[in-house]
């Protein structure tokens, strides 16, 4: 299921991702250096641009690109860790001009500075507005360890796998976990 | 008396991007925020050449309430209703992207019944946000009357589902796992009887409206969208639809039970506002079909999955994608396991499809950047969030 295009993308880690579960088919972890190359790749394959969103984690901000075709199940997500301080990534918008509100609704909810988009400014909140009210404190955030499905940690070298059990479950396997049986 | 003098007038962060010219010709506008065309609460800053628009920037974040942060603050279930209220034309496709993206992450199976239920309304839900659209464009292009027909037959609507959801606007009738009540007894029968009434009227606006010489000078030819232009601004929706794109995410990703349905994907290849009006007028037959489907084969049984009463979900993350009247709405939900989302990010069609407009834009009349303004179908609260 994972499209050939990823090879040429430098990425860190590719996961296969499982549709019914999550939505998206593979997860692409990318560095802030390779990330113009990358999304070039995929404008040259056809891919149109869903959204360009953050999270605020305990490593730093986590960047995610939201990729699919036209036609099909085929949602890729590009993703890269930006320190809190200073939050820096290269802007897509010169390849994507649609990406050009998306970053700025970043901005104005994490304060990420998209280096070289030409007009980051306040997109939704008021010009006289103080802060990003998407950043947490110190104690609300979360590490990626906490909020990533075990699959995944494992695929990308932050977990160990557990006993035989855990190869078999693929990535985020449909737990029942809160539902009453 | 101090006298009023228009140099000292300071304008704010926008309106500074926009200084006047060293020609006399050049002339800056502000558009909005209280223009009847730009429906609610959209600013445009303008550079005119005459009446020809050299530079075009849309302004938003005027009614932005920051959904996202508050889907922090509330338990995956207290969320809901913010739902009806991002975008208040097709409420419940937002019900439908948000219950359905925590039901992905919990990996929870709705009833039968209720993907049926839930089919039904979002099609009766996505004609009523078509028929605004209908009027409130037209209204736009100077055309009165038209605005009537569409209430009357979005009242029906209306009518129809306030008996299934309690309210008339701003619905939050899906829950995680199902819907909130079972349909009333009459329902079937006042689906067809709409479905019915509907299909009488349309070949009327086609000859009355559609087929009207000064409607077709004022969409023919405007605001022509090539695919490349709409795919790296991420257009979606009837807008994309309009240029000749099949796609759907009712066909090309089925959520609920859409793939069990027969449905065509109306398309036109011109890529002007005359196609995305076309392309939304066939929508209205497409939607009737599907509603009749999916009364005709509703099944018996639960409406709702057992969902625990301190609902959390496992850690993780997972997004759904649905067709809303504007395009792809896409919800993605991020879990720690607590009782509260960790990370709510909405996808709004409306955004993506207005950041084009800046580019389609230019060049073009004043009064026909109302008519593209129009055809892009915009609802602000969902843009601004």
């Amino acid at each position: 299921m994972i499209p050939e295009c990823i090879a040429a993308m430098g990425a860190t880690h590719v996961v296969p991702m499982d549709y019914a579960a999550t939505g998206v088919v593979a997860s692409v972890s990318l560095t802030p250096d390779t990330i113009r190359d990358a999304v070039a790749v995929l404008d040259k394959e056809g891919y149109l641009l869903e959204d360009v969103t953050a999270s605020d984690l305990k490593e730093g901000f986590e960047i995610t690109y939201h990729f699919s075709l036209f036609e099909g199940k085929n949602r890729l997500v590009l993703r890269l860790i930006t320190p809190h301080d200073p939050p820096r990534v290269p802007s897509i918008s010169g390849i994507y001009p649609g990406a050009d509100w998306h970053e700025r609704e970043c901005f104005d909810f994490f304060g990420i500075d998209f280096i070289g988009h030409p007009n980051l400014h306040y997109l939704l909140l008021p010009e006289d507005f103080e802060g990003h009210p998407l950043v947490k404190s110190e104690a609300a955030r979360k590490s990626l360890v906490d909020i990533m499905p075990q699959p995944w940690l494992v695929a990308v070298g932050l977990a160990e796998p557990e006993a035989p059990k855990a190869e078999k479950t693929e990535p985020q396997q449909a737990t029942v976990a809160g539902v009453k049986e | 008396m101090p006298t009023f003098d228009p140099s000292t007038m300071r304008g704010d962060l926008s309106s500074t991007r926009f200084e006047p010219g060293p020609t006399e010709d050049k002339m800056i506008l502000s558009m909005g925020p209280q223009h009847p065309s730009t429906h609610g609460v959209l600013r445009i800053m303008l550079e005119l050449d005459g009446e020809y628009i050299l530079r075009a920037e849309p302004i938003i974040g005027y009614i932005h309430r920051m959904h996202e942060w508050i889907a922090e603050q509330k338990t995956y279930v207290q969320f809901m209703p913010n739902m009806g209220r991002v975008d208040y034309l097709h409420a419940l496709a937002w019900n439908w992207a948000y219950a359905g993206a925590v039901e992905r992450l919990a990996g929870i199976e709705v009833p039968e019944r209720a993907e049926y239920i839930r089919v039904a309304v979002t099609e009766l839900n996505r004609i009523s946000s078509h028929l605004v659209w209908w009027g409130a464009y037209l209204l736009d292009l100077g055309a009165f009357t038209p605005v009537m027909y569409a209430f009357d037959d979005r009242e029906q609507i209306l009518d129809i589902l306030q008996a299934v959801t309690g309210s008339r606007l701003t619905y939050s009738y899906f829950t995680i796992g199902g819907v909130y009540d079972d349909v009333p007894a009459d329902f079937r029968e006042r689906c067809i009887e709409f479905v019915k009434r509907l299909r009488l009227r349309l070949p009327m606006y086609r000859d009355l409206v559609t087929n009207n010489v000064i409607l077709r000078g004022r969409c023919e030819g405007i605001g022509e969208l090539s695919v490349d232009m709409a795919r790296r601004y991420g257009a979606t929706g009837p807008v994309l639809r309009g240029s000749g794109v099949a796609s759907d995410v009712r066909k090309s990703e089925p959520y609920g039970v859409y793939d069990r349905f027969e449905f065509r994907i109306p398309t036109y290849t011109e890529g002007d506002a005359m196609a995305r009006y076309l392309v939304r007028l066939d929508e209205l037959e497409t939607s009737c079909d599907i509603i009749e489907q999916a009364v005709s084969n509703l099944p018996e049984g639960p409406i709702t999955a057992k969902v625990a009463r301190i609902f959390k979900p496992p850690k993780g993350e997972a997004c759904l994608a649905v067709e809303g009247a504007r395009g792809k709405i896409l919800v993605h939900v991020r879990s720690d396991g607590g009782p509260k989302p960790y990370r709510v990010k909405l996808r709004a069609p409306g955004f993506s499809n207005l950041s084009l407009f800046c580019e389609l834009a230019k060049g073009t009349m004043l009064s026909d950047a109302v008519s593209i303004l129009g055809s892009l179908d915009l609802v602000i609260p969902e843009i601004d969030r």
